[in-house]
């Protein structure tokens, strides 16, 4: 049984933005409807593209045309969820208001980051899930994959690609909203360049083969590269910074050494 | 108010409640707001206005129906403040009923889908066709021709919709005219149907999916433990989550039922069809969902409680058994001794069993129908019963009457509980509905988030449970997981919208039909056209 | 073929059909798994007290693949491989009951067994020392001789020297045979060669090797009487009922001569009964190859039956003519069920037709046991032994009835005569070898019975009741090279002329033995079996049933049915509730050269109220002379119908164990598949879900410290700022 192979994969993909999830969004009901409602805009982005896809039936073999548009669309979909989440703000205000944690909620409005970071977060869960998720279920079979020349590393490379999207998703996310607030239109740019990037990156995978499998480091380390400056971008837009990252530990470790 | 939060702040340091916050922020979020808005229609004084015309910018945005909500709403917001001479921020506070309650209604459409889908995934009987269909579809699209499918199935969901309209006229009829005893018999047998035959079979096929062998003895154990527990639960008085999750139990039996038992293109069609006989059942003005609630309305009774799954204790009968618990509670905290025989009152009301006369279930058809529909903002429609009440203290409304003061009684004595638990503020146990209201104006006397669920809930028509799932479960039965995943981000979506609308319109609306239509939408589109690009993409490790 | 085409296979189509709902989205499991096309699996029967056959585990057994090639081979897998479990590939040649048995004691590291056996490869298809999937004694238990001094348990002659029993052992793990060239190429170059064996003659121990997941899993156990409680339990269920097994049975044909209507008093002995039986058995569902073993047998008694009804109007009109009955018994593998079902309801009064049903119509009159004058049996006649055919009888029999016996051999071999078909008698001594005439021997001993067999002791076929029994080895098939199909079709093998030359004298010593006259020169003409239908009838049965003489003989709502049959039909007797291809078909031709072509159209070819004697069977006809369509033919006949279910079945209370009927009944199963992927090795998946752990560990840890922290960690965006977007990095 490969069950562990399963498993494994399953952590590695889902394991961070469960993480994520449990801790930043469970708990607010606000963020809850926000993260299903990024999804929900990713989802008719998805379906555009493969509308499109579908019918332009020349190129429905080359996935580079298709993938082109649906990076475009994606991102256009984030801008029209930013439009829309800008402009129904007051509403979900209002509404968000009488939550238990109320004095938490309310910064969700006072900190547009943390909009931007969960609609960036349901992106990214969406677009993880969607390309996981079957191949997941195919692995709960008794077999691996290889047989036909895939390279034995295809579930690994899978796993770790699709957590790599959720994570960029949810950095594009936050830099992309802060990045529009203040017009900073290199910014979004960049989102966009990189989103295509990655994708057209991704591309590579389809050499590779059981003889051939280090081709995946190919887009491994480009993806996690990106991931990390992105990652890191996102972090100093949200507000964060070595410094402060230190003080928060170092304080912790006094408060304990206090206790 | 700023004066009783700034109290709030200075006594209680370090444990803001949530008034504060609340007046704090929408202050302190005001600024923020303006700074992105463009169209600037607010002035920030007070925070009642302040909320209120959040909401009006937010109609006008998000809905684009703005301007005649606004001046229908106008009127009953200034009653509500009229009414409630409590005056803290009542219109502000009705609205406030949006994420929290959204939630409630997520967990359990959730777990009802995923019930679903996890049967339908690992047990085979109820995807599999073996040619037994309902009665109610007299043809079974075997054929291979697509166009007498089409007719075919079309004719199926007709007579299917023909006997779910008689159903619920039958079943308004004699709420109308009162027949409780009658009402009563019915949705008894359907559930005594459901919780012991339905959910049998369901236990037989799971053990026999599983190929676990059991014996009758124990089998017999389970399933009459089961049953007369979720008759207990649902009829009469339980644990608010034990009959939630009975509910939710029963709703995933039907759906894997009609599942299991309408032909494949047939219960698309089906789908599809409850999507408008929802719209017209629930919003035209003799429609007989409507003619039901309003009804109930007039009689000061909640709408077949039992036929709708509420978010949270909705301090009727049904809720009886916290009724208890909170006596306990109060007990624990040694209250005042007239305190204890209002509650002995309570337990001990024979008016309860008049009540449960109404209190309805589900069944598996006719009742899912009635069901289905009426997402009931309960906040505001409840605030109105004590209102009217206290207006009218003594009979006007019928034989219910005494009971609904009971309920009132019952209703103060909860808060009473609760603010005595934390303030000992013994001085609101007189008034009954301005009671209510103090315990959220006055600082301090609320509490921590599930007590505060329990004063508004939402309901969802347990139909509407059934369709969704229905909806996601045959999604899933072709295996593909990025369609079932795409109808329950729809379904969700779905259930977002008509509780953004329901917060507009602050009347019963029907769930389904936008959860319906995005959910069909999306399942027919990501099986055609998404899933074949997903599939090279997946096959191919391309991300997008 | 009035009923549906497939017997216990019908099960199968439908549940593939279910399953194909499912399995429609291929994803990433194509990547990942290689199905193979086969279904020819071994399934478990039960009889009263056991079960036999394959199963495997619910969710289908799983071993790597070896192929089996040499003694080391068998070593390897049963002692020496670190990889176990295996599921071995064998040769057809190597199939064999040695070879098995030495597996089966390794169950804990034989997880399967699967065996090429592709038709193009002839010369390593047959095992030297035979094959049958039967034991040396098949059906003793259920004949003339259970527990006789003499005779009982193959005393005298063990008959079946190629058994190996293994139909009736229990064999627990799944069995498959490769008959597609695809699944061979996939499992020996895709599979085992590509990554179990990537030096020559050193087997690959590291990982990822290359596996198979057999799946053949039966949902009935224990034995019949334990399965048929288990079905037919008063079930409180809701869902309906669930049947775990199926009792094996098909129906009986029969053809009489005479249509002697129940107002017509039948005297004793009277009526000439040959019979043969129609099925055969093998280790392998679809598999059911039974040129020896039965195939001959029925095209003989069917080319008999043509010659003789040539002159059907000189028996009938002759006074005192006996009548004669033509009878294919089905299910005789399985413990005799057509004949024993048959001699029971001859007891009953009910057989060919019950007449209490329906009073008024015409009937045919009954025939009962004491009507039987004598009892003509052609068994395996298509491999002669020192190119004779043997007249075996039971010493016993033999003692009482002598002169007729005499009589009866002296007139088959005065038949054979001229034909140069040379009959000898078996040793007096020897008792009858396994045959449907035993049956009627048991219930009234004083039947003159001689079965006409090839054998004279043991058999003279290695490959009695097996899925290699083929064509090729009775000379069906010795084409010159080059024919076409067409050709092949009309050619007039070897085979085809012995057998209609033993048709011809079985005919002719009919005629003498039913009317007591002496055929004379133009009669002796017309009573001539017609090689080319002989010929036709082996190439049909044995090669390819998309041929003229069936298709002239179905009819037009199964045409397509047989237009789409690419391999022989299956001689198994299948479960009760479906008729099988092979009887539906001999029904049709026993109608087709029995009957008379009335003139009614499709509508109207229906046997009237009044008179049920005869059945009216329409056919397609022979093509019409536009060349296009078919003319039509509807068929009056006398050809009949009877069930054949074991009288266990139907007797209220019958005691299951005392063994007087069979008790066998078919296994239920849901799926049959195999399927080929690569396992991973251990550490490779260790590694993979210790990563996974590690990272959601670690991200839980570091999104709650950070998160916990976020005022200020994203202190520099404001005071109240929380937002652990990276957190996860």
């Amino acid at each position: 049984m490969t069950l562990m192979e399963l498993f494994g994969c399953a952590f590695i993909t889902f394991g961070p933005p469960f993480a994520l999830f449990v801790f930043t969004i469970a708990r607010d009901p606000m963020r809850v409807i926000l993260f299903t409602a990024s999804a929900f805009f990713w989802l008719c982005a998805l379906l555009l593209s493969s509308i499109l896809w579908y019918a332009v039936v020349p190129l429905r073999d080359y996935l580079v045309f298709g993938l082109v548009f649906s990076v475009l669309l994606q991102e256009l979909f984030r801008l029209l969820f930013y439009k829309v989440l800008r402009k129904a703000n007051d509403g979900l205000l209002a509404v968000s208001q009488q939550t238990t944690a109320q004095h938490v909620t309310p910064k969700d409005f006072s900190n547009r980051h943390i909009m931007a970071y969960v609609s960036g977060l349901g992106f990214g869960v969406i677009a993880g899930t969607f390309s996981i998720v079957n191949v997941l279920a195919d692995m709960s079979g008794p077999g691996t994959i290889g047989i036909q020349g895939d390279s034995k590393y295809f579930f690994w490379t899978s796993a770790c690609l699709s957590l790599c999207i959720i994570l960029l998703h949810t950095s594009w996310g936050v830099i992309f909203s802060s990045a529009m607030d203040n017009k900073e239109w290199l910014r979004v740019a960049l989102v966009v360049v990189a989103h295509m990037f990655f994708s057209c990156m991704t591309l590579l995978n389809q050499a590779s083969s059981s003889s051939n499998s280090h081709v995946y480091l190919g887009s491994l380390i480009p993806a996690f590269l990106t991931l990390f400056l992105c990652g890191t971008l996102a972090f100093y837009t949200a507000g964060g910074s070595l410094v402060n990252l230190k003080t928060a530990f170092v304080c912790r470790k006094t408060r304990y050494e206090i206790d | 108010m700023s004066n009783q939060s700034s109290q709030a702040r200075d006594s209680q340091e370090g444990l803001p409640t949530e008034r504060t916050g609340l007046m704090n922020n929408t202050n302190a979020d005001h600024h923020t707001v303006r700074l992105y808005q463009s169209s600037n229609n607010s002035s920030p004084t007070m925070a009642e206005t302040n909320v209120v015309d959040n909401v009006d910018a937010n109609d006008s945005t998000a809905l684009g129906e703005g301007n005649t909500n606004r001046r229908e709403r106008r009127p009953e917001g200034n009653r509500q403040r009229a009414n409630n001479a409590a005056a803290s921020s009542g219109e502000d506070e009705e609205l406030m009923y949006g994420a929290k309650h959204v939630i409630m209604l997520f967990a359990p459409v959730t777990l009802c889908m995923m019930l679903v889908v996890a049967t339908i995934n690992s047990i085979n009987f109820y995807s599999e066709r073996n040619g037994t269909y309902l009665v109610y579809t007299p043809f079974q699209d075997e054929t291979e021709d697509t166009g007498t499918k089409i007719w075919q199935s079309a004719v199926n969901a007709g007579i299917m919709l023909c006997v779910i309209v008689v159903m619920t006229i039958v079943l308004l009829l004699l709420y109308k005219y009162k027949c409780y005893k009658f009402i009563n018999g019915w949705l008894v047998t359907s559930s005594v149907l459901l919780l012991f035959f339905f959910s049998y079979m369901y236990l037989e096929q799971v053990l026999r999916a599983y190929n676990a062998p059991l014996d009758y003895i124990t089998v017999a154990l389970i399933m009459w433990n089961f049953g007369v527990g979720g008759l207990f639960c649902i009829h009469w008085k339980g644990p608010l989550l034990l009959q939630q999750a009975y509910l939710i139990t029963i709703s995933a039996l039907v759906a894997l039922l009609f599942i299991k038992y309408l032909p494949d293109w047939t219960a698309w069609a089906v789908l599809g069809v409850m999507v408008f006989w929802d719209l017209v059942a629930v919003l035209c003005p003799k429609g007989p969902l409507r003619m039901l609630v309003e009804t109930a309305q007039t009689r000061n009774e909640p709408i077949f409680p039992a036929l709708i799954y509420s978010s949270a204790m909705i301090w009727t009968y049904t809720m009886a058994d916290d009724g208890g618990q909170s006596k306990k509670k109060k007990k624990d905290k040694t209250q005042t001794e007239d305190e204890d025989d209002d509650d002995d009152d309570d337990d001990d009301d024979g008016g309860f069993r008049e009540h449960m006369a109404n209190g309805m279930n589900r069944q598996s058809l006719e009742d899912s129908t009635a069901a289905r529909s009426a997402v009931q903002a309960f906040g505001g429609m409840t605030r109105d019963e004590p209102t009217s009440h206290r207006q009218t203290p003594e009979g006007a409304v019928g034989g219910l009457n005494p009971d609904e003061s009971k309920v009132d009684v019952k209703t103060g004595k909860k808060n009473r509980a609760r603010s005595a638990a934390t303030t000992q503020g013994a001085n609101q146990q007189q008034t009954n509905p301005d009671n209510r209201q103090g315990t959220s104006s006055v600082p301090g006397a609320t509490e921590d988030g599930p007590e505060m669920e329990e004063e508004r809930g939402i309901k969802l028509g347990l139909g509407d449970f059934i369709f969704y799932s229905v909806l996601v479960g045959k999604a899933s039965a072709n295996g593909d997981w990025n369609t079932t995943l795409a109808c329950f981000v729809a379904i969700l979506i779905g259930l977002c919208c008509t509780l953004l609308l329901l917060i507009i319109f602050r009347k019963a609306l029907p769930a389904l039909p936008i959860s319906l239509t995005f959910g069909l939408v999306f399942n027919f589109a990501t099986s055609a056209l998404v899933q074949p690009f997903m599939e090279r993409l997946n096959g191919e490790q391309v991300y997008i | 073929m009035a009923s549906c085409w497939s017997g216990s296979y019908q099960l199968t189509i439908l549940i593939l059909c279910l399953s194909w709902i499912s399995v429609n989205s291929l994803r990433t499991r194509k990547k990942i798994y290689i199905d193979l096309e086969t279904q020819n699996s071994c399934f478990r029967i039960m009889n009263a007290t056991h079960q036999t056959g394959c199963t495997s585990s619910r969710r289908g057994n799983v071993g790597v693949l070896y192929y089996l090639r040499t003694a080391a081979d068998y070593e390897w897998v049963t002692t020496k491989g670190p990889n176990a479990p295996y599921i071995v590939v064998m040769n057809s040649s190597d199939f064999m009951g040695l070879n098995i048995k030495e597996l089966l004691k390794h169950r804990d590291r034989v997880n399967g067994i699967m065996f090429i056996s592709l038709e193009e490869n002839t010369t390593s298809l047959y095992p030297e020392i035979g094959f049958s999937a039967v034991d040396t004694c098949p059906n003793d238990r259920s004949g003339l001789y259970w527990n006789h001094k003499d005779f009982g348990s193959c005393k005298k002659t063990t008959w079946n020297t190629a058994g190996t029993g293994l139909l009736h052992q229990d064999i627990g793990i799944p069995v498959f045979s490769l008959t597609d060239p695809n699944d061979v190429h996939n499992v020996l170059h895709n599979c085992f060669f590509k990554f179990n064996m990537k030096e020559p003659m050193q087997p690959s121990t590291t990982y990822p090797l290359c596996a198979a997941e057999a799946m053949s899993f039966m949902v009935a156990a224990v034995d019949t009487v334990t399965c048929l409680r288990r079905s037919s339990r008063v079930s409180l269920s809701l869902s309906g009922g669930s049947t775990f097994c199926d009792p094996l049975g098909d129906v009986n044909n029969h053809v009489t001569m005479l249509n002697t209507p129940q107002n017509v008093t039948r005297l004793n002995d009277t009526v000439i009964v040959v019979g043969t039986r129609v099925d055969s058995t093998s280790l392998i569902n679809y598999q059911y190859t039974a040129a020896d073993t039965s195939a001959a047998g029925i095209v003989g008694l069917l080319a008999a039956m043509e010659a003789l009804w040539k002159v059907k109007d000189t028996i009938r009109n002759t006074t005192g003519a006996k009548d004669i009955m033509f009878a294919f018994f089905q299910g005789e593998s399985y413990d005799y069920i057509g004949s024993s079902s048959m001699v029971y309801s001859m007891q009953q009064g009910t057989f060919p037709q019950d007449l209490d049903k329906d009073e008024d119509a015409l009937h045919l009159q009954r025939i009962r046991l004491q009507h039987i004058d004598q009892f003509v049996e052609l068994n395996q006649v298509g491999y002669r032994d020192e190119s004779s055919l043997w007249l075996h009888t039971d010493p016993h029999n033999h003692r009482i009835v002598t002169g007729k016996i005499e009589q009866m051999i002296d007139g088959l071999k005065q038949a054979a005569k001229p034909l140069d078909v040379s009959l000898q008698e078996a040793d007096k001594t020897q008792p009858l070898p396994p045959a449907s005439a035993q049956r009627f021997l048991l219930e009234r001993g004083n039947v003159p019975v001689v079965v006409i067999t090839d054998h004279q002791a043991e058999f003279t076929n290695k490959f009695y009741n097996s899925h290699l029994d083929m064509a090729e080895l009775i000379n069906a098939t010795d084409y010159p090279p080059g024919l076409s199909d067409k050709e092949k079709y009309d050619y007039v093998t070897t085979q085809a002329e012995m057998l209609a030359n033993l048709s011809t004298a079985l005919a002719r010593y009919l005629f003498k033995a039913s009317t007591g006259l002496q055929p004379d020169k133009s009669m002796e003409k017309i009573l001539t079996a017609d090689s080319s239908t002989v010929t036709h009838l082996l190439y049909c049965f044995l090669i390819s049933p998309n041929c003229e003489i069936f298709k002239e003989t179905v009819s037009p709502q199964n045409a397509q049915t047989l237009e789409e049959a690419m391999l022989p039909f299956p001689f198994y007797v299948g479960v009760n509730s479906h008729e099988t291809e092979v009887s539906a078909l001999i029904s049709l031709l026993s109608a087709r050269f029995t009957g008379d072509i009335v003139n009614l159209d499709q509508s109207d070819c229906k046997q009237p109220n009044s008179d049920v004697r005869y059945t009216y069977t329409y056919v397609q006809g022979n093509v019409s002379a536009d060349g296009k369509s078919r003319t039509g033919w509807c068929l009056k006949s006398l050809a009949q119908k009877t069930e054949a279910l074991s009288p266990a079945f139907t007797i209220d209370g019958y005691d299951m164990m005392s063994g007087q009927y069979s008790t066998w009944t078919e296994s239920r199963w849901i799926t049959v598949s195999v399927r080929l992927f690569l396992v991973p090795s251990q550490q490779m998946q260790l590694l993979i879900l210790c990563t996974g752990l590690v990272v959601l560990v670690l991200s839980l840890l570091l999104v709650y410290l950070v998160s916990s922290s976020a005022d200020v960690v994203f202190s520099n965006y404001g005071t109240r700022s929380t937002t652990p977007a990276t957190a996860a990095r």
